[in-house]
Formats: structure tokens, C-alpha cells, sequence
């Protein structure tokens, strides 16, 4: 039998190929361990319990300042957008009477399945 | 032709050589053009919002065929992911292909939810949303019934909707990759443990789950591929289909939506914790969802090596569901490919296509 033609490229793809799923299949079965799972959430309690603490405490030091904190901010562009929003409908309403959006006539809802089709094996 | 000791063919490794010269001349050249050029546009058929409110957006796609099929088909989208993985592009497009085969499609899609709408559960989405779209549906095509048509999360609230909603106009209900058993999808089962993941801190900080947790957690299930993708793109530099295909399957699938809090919350207790829509336990907006209720012709399409949604986590579907015409099928690809790229353009749009022409008149 012939022997197909060396191809160290060839070669180095299979390579990283089988690095790829070794590896994703490795961290797989890490991940799925309760250890593993127990680790990370606890790293993410922690990391959320600084971040709530980062929160109060600027919120705090931007109070003494009389600064806007993030979710003052956030507020006012909620209420922004909500404003926007509002005079958008109002803008369509008043720009547009009422007509159907499509302006062109749609086409006759009379197709019928073609005849292949009509039988009950699907692929 | 010669041959080295070493069994080599001196003319077939001269040739190789040519060609990967040529290969690596082109990925200088077209590696400097990509890091130029903007991200692909995807999602380009032409289409009308219908409506939009909170993160509910419902959109109808312009027809493109001459006669189209009685009952419009409303496509529902996962909550997680933007929509235009439907329609990814001119000829690699699941819409398009749709529209011309002479279905009258609407696309509920989703938009991020506002900060001030942390407070959105499942039941908004599968007893205020989707009826809601369904309206509409029925409204803009004049038509008394419609067909519902589901992808992943998107499968799994209207399997939700139709089963506590037996009343609805459904003619036909279509899920691609839709979990139903919590248990087997085991990463994230894993992750989200009740005995160390504290969903009520995570929410209670964050408000709406930030879409970097949501992507990062798609790719902790398979960590090398992002690393190995960007080596297999350079490799494939000279080449532009595997380039434009790359491109935009990467850009949809870190282009991942916020969770809304609440409905991130009930997810993790009600579908993780309590498995409750296997055991028949879920009640949404007052409603039990009982998917034995459903009546209407029911197609599940499910994906051999899907990572997402493994095989396991959504066969119960076909047994729960009530209908008496309903059927499995199961197609190669993964969760992505069995909806989007060349093999679903050869596999699951065609018998789609079979099975849905025939109910849709």
C-alpha cells in the first residue's frame, strides 16, 4: 500500500487538533470535580464581596464629596433613555398616520408543499 | 519519480513547498487587511420591527418568495444570544433559505435588558412576551394560527408558553437543541452546585448577569478551542470563505446578551436545583407548564456532539410533549453547526423544510 506523502505541516495541525481536545477534555472532567466547582464559586463570593465593598465605600467618599456615584449615573441614563424612548413613539406617531408598515402587497398565502414534500420521511 | 531513502517524493514535497510559500506570502498580505477591515455585518435580510418593548424586540422579514405557505412561523430566539445566527449571511442564511421556500417568518428577538429591569423572570418571558408576539403575529398576517419555532433557550420557552398555554393558536411547535433535564448539563450543573453558588449574592450585586460571565462560561466548556481557533485562523489566513465563516461565528458567539437578574436566579433554582420542568413542577405566572398538554405537531431537531445541550439533557422532550403527531430527529454537527454554516445549510434546513411545508397550508 502506498504511504501518503510526509507533511510535517499536515503533521502539526493533527497536533494541534489532539492538543485541543486533550485539553478540553481535561479541563472538562477538572471542572466537573466538587472541588473544583466549590473553588471557583468561592473565589467569585469573594471577588463579589470585595466589589460590593469597593461600591460602599466609594459611594460613601463620593457622598462626603457631593459626586454622582455609578449608579446615580446609571439612573439618570435609565430616565434618559426612557425619555428618549417616549418622544421616538411620539415622533412616529406624529411623522406616520396610521398605515400599514408594509407598503408593498404580500403574496398569496395559497403555496402548497411540492409533492416530494408531502410524504412523511424528512431527511 | 524518485524517491529519498526516507520515502519521501522529492517533487510532491517541492510542490507543497511552493504552495505553503504561497500560503505564507498571503497571510502576511491578508492578515494586514483583516486587522483592518471592520467585523462582518450579519443579519442583513431585510426585515420590519413590528415591536419593541423592554428587551422584546419582534421583527417581520420582507417575503421573498412569490406565494408563501398559510401559517406564518414565529422564530423565538435564546435569551442569551442574538438572533442573527439565523441569518448569518447572503446564501449561508437559515432565514433566507426559509423565506425562500415560501415561509411568512417573524423573529422575536432580544435586546439586552435595561439595569432597571433586573427584575424580569421567566414568566415575563414565556406568559407576557411571547404571547404578546404571537398577537402580533396573528394581527399583521391575518391569519387565526401560527407556527412556533425555537432555538436552545429560545425551544425551551416555548415549549414553556405551549404547555401552559393549551389554548394558544398553535399549529405547529419546532425545538431545535432544547434542554429539558438540568442534571446533564453537567458543567454547568457543577458550577452553579447549591451547595457552594450563591445565586441570591451574585444577583443581589450585579443586578442583570453581565454578558462576560455568560460568554465566559460557554467557553470554560470547551477552554482550549478560543486559543486553538485564533492559531487555526492564521493558519487559514489565505484562505477567505474559512476567514468570513471564522469571523462571524466568533463575533456571535461573544456577542453574548445580560441576563436579567430574576430570570437568572429562577433559572438557577427552578431548572438547575429543582429540575423542576422535567418533574412537571413549574408554575410560571400562575400557570403550570405542563408540555403533556400540547397538542399541536411537534418536531424536535437535536445535535449528535453538542456541547451546550448534550443529547441526554434534551431526549425527554419528545415523551413529555403530549402531541400525537410528534418526532425526533437527530443530525450530526454541535449546537451551533446544526443551525447555521454549510452542514445545516445540507442537513436541518432541508428536512425542516419537509416537515413544516406539509403543516403549513
Amino acid at each position: 500500500m502506498a504511504q501518503p506523502p510526509l507533511d510535517p505541516l499536515g503533521m502539526w495541525r493533527d497536533m494541534l487538533n489532539q492538543w485541543e481536545q486533550g485539553l478540553n477534555r481535561l479541563s472538562t472532567d477538572t471542572m466537573q470535580t466538587t472541588e473544583s466547582a466549590r473553588l471557583m464559586n468561592q473565589a467569585m463570593a469573594l471577588s463579589l464581596r470585595f466589589q460590593q465593598g469597593m461600591t460602599e465605600m466609594m459611594a460613601r467618599y463620593l457622598h462626603a464629596l457631593g459626586l454622582p456615584t455609578r449608579a446615580d449615573v446609571l439612573s439618570i441614563g435609565e430616565r434618559l433613555k426612557a425619555m428618549e424612548d417616549q418622544i421616538q413613539t411620539l415622533s412616529i406617531s406624529y411623522d406616520k398616520p396610521p398605515a400599514p408598515p408594509a407598503t408593498e402587497p404580500r403574496p398569496p398565502r395559497t403555496k402548497k408543499p411540492a409533492p416530494d414534500k408531502t410524504s412523511d420521511k424528512t431527511s | 519519480m524518485s524517491e529519498t531513502g526516507l520515502g519521501l517524493d522529492p517533487v510532491a514535497m517541492t510542490e507543497r513547498l511552493q504552495e505553503e510559500v504561497q500560503r505564507t506570502i498571503q497571510r502576511a498580505a491578508k492578515g494586514l487587511s483583516y486587522m483592518a477591515s471592520p467585523a462582518p455585518t450579519m443579519g442583513r435580510t431585510p426585515k420590519d420591527l413590528l415591536a419593541a418593548r423592554g428587551p422584546m424586540r419582534l421583527y417581520h422579514y420582507r417575503p421573498l418568495a412569490p406565494e408563501i405557505y398559510r401559517v406564518p412561523v414565529l422564530l423565538v430566539m435564546a435569551t442569551t444570544n442574538r438572533g442573527y445566527i439565523l441569518d448569518l449571511a447572503p446564501g449561508q442564511s437559515f432565514v433566507e433559505f426559509m423565506l425562500k421556500c415560501g415561509f411568512d417568518l417573524y423573529l422575536l428577538d432580544w435586546e439586552a435588558p435595561a439595569p432597571h429591569e433586573r427584575g424580569l423572570r421567566m414568566d415575563d418571558y414565556v406568559a407576557d412576551f411571547i404571547p404578546d408576539a404571537m398577537r402580533r403575529v396573528l394581527a399583521d398576517s391575518g391569519e387565526p394560527d401560527v407556527s412556533l419555532l425555537g432555538y436552545c433557550a429560545g425551544g425551551m420557552l416555548s415549549v414553556m408558553f405551549a404547555g401552559s398555554h393549551p389554548e394558544a393558536p398553535l399549529k405547529n411547535l419546532v425545538c431545535f437543541t432544547t434542554p429539558v433535564d438540568f442534571r446533564h448539563l453537567s458543567l454547568f450543573h457543577r458550577m452553579t452546585d447549591q451547595k457552594s453558588f450563591d445565586v441570591d449574592g451574585l444577583v443581589d450585586t450585579l443586578g442583570n448577569i453581565p454578558p462576560e460571565l455568560i460568554t465566559l462560561s460557554f467557553d470554560m466548556l470547551r477552554p482550549a478551542t478560543r486559543v486553538a481557533g485564533q492559531v487555526k485562523l492564521w493558519d487559514n489566513m489565505w484562505n477567505d470563505d474559512f476567514v468570513q465563516s471564522y469571523r462571524m461565528f466568533d463575533r456571535w458567539a461573544t456577542d453574548s446578551l445580560p441576563l436579567a437578574g430574576e430570570y437568572f436566579r429562577q433559572t438557577v433554582k427552578e431548572l438547575f436545583w429543582n429540575n423542576s420542568f422535567l418533574k412537571g413542577e413549574l408554575v410560571l405566572a400562575g400557570r403550570k407548564v405542563d408540555p403533556g398538554r400540547i397538542t399541536a405537531p411537534f418536531l424536535h431537531v437535536s445535535a449528535e456532539h453538542d456541547h451546550i445541550v448534550p443529547r441526554e439533557a434534551s431526549e425527554p422532550l419528545l415523551k413529555m410533549v403530549g402531541s400525537q403527531e410528534k418526532e425526533e430527529i437527530v443530525l450530526k454537527g454541535g449546537h451551533v453547526s446544526l443551525v447555521a454554516g454549510p452542514n445545516a445549510a445540507k442537513r436541518m434546513w432541508p428536512a425542516l423544510d419537509a416537515w413544516l411545508s406539509r403543516r403549513s397550508t
